[in-house]
């Protein structure tokens, strides 16, 4: 099985750079840098990542055939919590575009500690507001970072901390 | 050059330089004692940190966190079986036994005694062999810096991962990475895709402390939940640390020599880092013993060894880094963020126009051996107890502060970039591609594409201007080598492992 997910993730890999290949053979060149342009490097680059995608393509696809299929060790095994968890991650930026760094961060601290199963409510409070307080004073009152303030009620709120 | 080291040692042993040393140590030892984190991570989470700080303090407090690094791996791995970072992997193997038998104190005395002798060793090596390499790397050419930058990538693509292609492809990508935005010879905007987020390029800090520290987070809270860590010795958090005498050490000074040699050589090789230098420096130990059967059984050679190694090869990194600008390791390849973010050009003229800083900086890596010696004896105890720290918190309190530091760069677009890169170094590490050759990636692309454009450039498109001269020949040569090197190593054990 995990010659497959090699086979698939090489093929990902030829395909990109595929893509990135068309991207770059279609920068503008300028006649004193005819062969040394913008997209030299970028297309030697890709021809190197190309060629060794197709090694490992040709490698997983000899595994494939050679080796019993086994039940993948990897991906197919990663938990809901951790996927969770990065959701709540890639959430967090935009949930503090809207609220501010210090509200966002409360509730994203609240959320990542319920998520990794930590359940009493004093600890969670507790973790949490430490730790904003922490980051509060290390970027905020120490090294004078302008951190987003949020919009709206959040702004208000936020200029009365920083 | 000794009124210049003592400037340097004097410079470090300024108040704010030397808390700025000190915290940098004391978050390296930590960073290094619980597993999970390791000097890589630190250094990522703490760059941001240092925007406040003087270049001095800056670069100190990062060298603190590298040494210390080094060191803290080696608490775990002797108390609890677990090497804290991954330097300390071998030193698990007869620390461990020898905790067991009750003598965690004296396993960690011998741990933290060669642990300073190397680091020692390495700085002493660092400033003698840096200015006169920063000398002789002032007559490379374009094609030099070329090759040095591919012998980098081709050094460090042969490690880290079972498979040398995933590692180099990493490498390469990283190169690619590096890429994205103006081309600084044309002028011409590549790889953006019309974004103007993009135009700037990718930014340096949200990628490291993506890659390295929020991913690992992911990488813990998958790993965790599949089974526990080590066991922990009886009474781990009351162990107290039994230095050994002159008299302990004499018999194993050759070992030591032996180790501190090998660690600050490996520690100079572009790319290659601490831990090869642990697991080398075991293996010699191995072979040259009277009793190799001894080995793994819990014998304070097998920690003198691969201690005295690391922690000499975290100062030889050093040496590639201030004196040609090509990182030595991981970790240095993720400090050159901190020289970019406080303006400092990097290379053989980095010694010249910032000869003081330099020396400043030699010292503070002295200062910090000597801090973490005096740390180790005291604190011990302390980092035991903090290593039971939950890992919820731990991973809660890391991710928050990657997300704010790279945040800190002036708007929310950090932290997306951050995030992205988290779960592209989360997805390439469950992959099997490691993590680290994009990093070095990075960092040496844009030496390698602008000293390659302008080799050919000056030779009219000649191609065999890259080998036209001894030294570039010659690191070509050692780069082809380095990349051979383990697929002839596979076809060995294949054969051998043939009926």
């Amino acid at each position: 099985m995990e010659a497959r997910r090699d086979a698939v993730i090489y093929l990902f890999i030829l395909a990109a750079c595929a893509v990135l290949w068309l991207s770059v053979s279609r920068l503008p060149e300028l006649p004193q840098y005819r062969r040394v342009g913008p997209g030299l490097w970028a297309q030697i680059l890709l021809l190197a990542i190309a060629c060794l995608a197709a090694g490992g393509l040709v490698a997983a696809a000899r595994a494939w055939r050679a080796i019993a299929a086994l039940p993948s060790p990897v991906l197919g095994s990663a938990p809901l919590q951790l996927l969770a968890v990065i959701a709540v991650s890639l959430l967090y930026p935009f949930t503090m575009d809207l609220t501010g760094f210090l509200v966002a961060t409360l509730l994203f601290q609240f959320l990542l500690l319920w998520l990794l199963r930590i359940r009493r409510p004093g600890h969670m409070l507790f973790a949490s507001g430490l730790n904003v307080a922490l980051l509060y004073v290390i970027f905020i009152w120490a090294l004078h970072l302008p951190l987003p303030r949020g919009s709206g009620v959040f702004r208000t709120l936020s200029l009365w901390f920083h | 050059v000794l009124t210049e080291i003592l400037g340097g040692l004097q410079t470090a042993l300024d108040p704010a330089n030397f808390v700025a040393v000190f915290a940098g140590t004391m978050i390296g030892i930590l960073v290094g004692a619980v597993p999970g984190l390791d000097a890589s991570v630190g250094t990522a989470l703490v760059i941001p940190l240092t925007y406040g700080m003087s270049p001095v303090q800056a670069i100190n407090m990062l060298s603190g966190i590298y040494v210390g690094g080094v060191y803290g791996g080696q608490i775990p791995a002797i108390l609890f079986r677990v090497p804290g970072a991954s330097e300390a992997v071998m030193t698990t193997l007869d620390g461990y036994p020898m905790a067991c038998r009750g003598e965690a104190g004296r396993a960690m005395g011998f741990g933290l005694a060669a642990s300073v002798l190397g680091g020692l060793f390495g700085a002493v090596v660092m400033i003698f062999l840096t200015p006169p390499l920063a000398e002789f790397a002032l007559d490379f050419g374009p094609a030099e810096y070329f090759a040095l930058a591919v012998l980098g990538l081709t050094a460090i693509s042969s490690l880290g991962s079972r498979s040398q292609g995933k590692a180099l492809i990493s490498g390469m990508a990283g190169m690619l990475i590096a890429s994205v935005g103006i081309d600084p010879i044309t002028g011409i905007t590549r790889l953006t895709f019309g974004s103007p987020a993009l135009l700037g390029g990718i930014n340096f800090i949200p990628f490291i402390v993506g890659l390295f520290a929020a991913a690992e987070v992911y990488n813990q809270i998958r790993a965790r939940a599949g089974g526990g860590a080590g066991e922990e010795v009886a009474g781990a958090s009351k162990v107290r640390v039994a230095l050994p005498g002159l008299r302990d050490l004499w018999p194993m000074r050759w070992l030591m020599a032996r180790s501190a040699v090998v660690g600050t050589w490996i520690g100079i090789l572009p790319g290659v880092g601490a831990t090869t230098a642990a697991i080398i420096g075991y293996a010699q130990a191995v072979r040259f013993s009277r009793h190799p059967e001894r080995f793994g059984t819990g014998i304070p050679e097998g920690i003198v060894a691969p201690e005295t190694a690391n922690n000499a090869a975290a100062s030889g990194a050093m040496i590639p880094l201030l004196a040609l600008g090509i990182p030595g390791s991981g970790t240095t390849a993720i400090m050159v963020g901190a020289f970019l973010l406080h303006g400092l050009q990097l290379g053989p003229l980095f010694l010249q126009q910032q000869r003081p800083l330099a020396f400043a900086i030699f010292g503070g890596v002295i200062l910090a051996n000597l801090i973490f010696f005096a740390a180790g004896i005291g604190a011990v105890r302390l980092f035991a107890r903090l290593l039971r720290v939950p890992y919820p918190f731990l991973a809660a309190n890391i991710l928050a502060f990657a997300a704010v530091g790279a945040a800190a760069l002036g708007d929310i677009y950090g932290m997306k970039v951050m995030f992205l890169f988290a779960v592209l170094g989360f997805l390439m590490e469950s992959l099997g591609f490691p993590v680290a050759p994009m990093v070095l990636g990075y960092v040496l692309g844009p030496i390698a594409e602008t000293s390659l454009r302008r080799a050919l450039m000056i030779a009219d498109f000649d191609v065999s201007v890259l080998v036209a001269r001894p030294i570039a020949a010659a690191l070509l040569l050692l780069a082809l080598a380095s990349a051979l090197y383990p697929i002839v190593q596979g076809r060995r054990a294949q054969s051998r492992s043939r009926p």
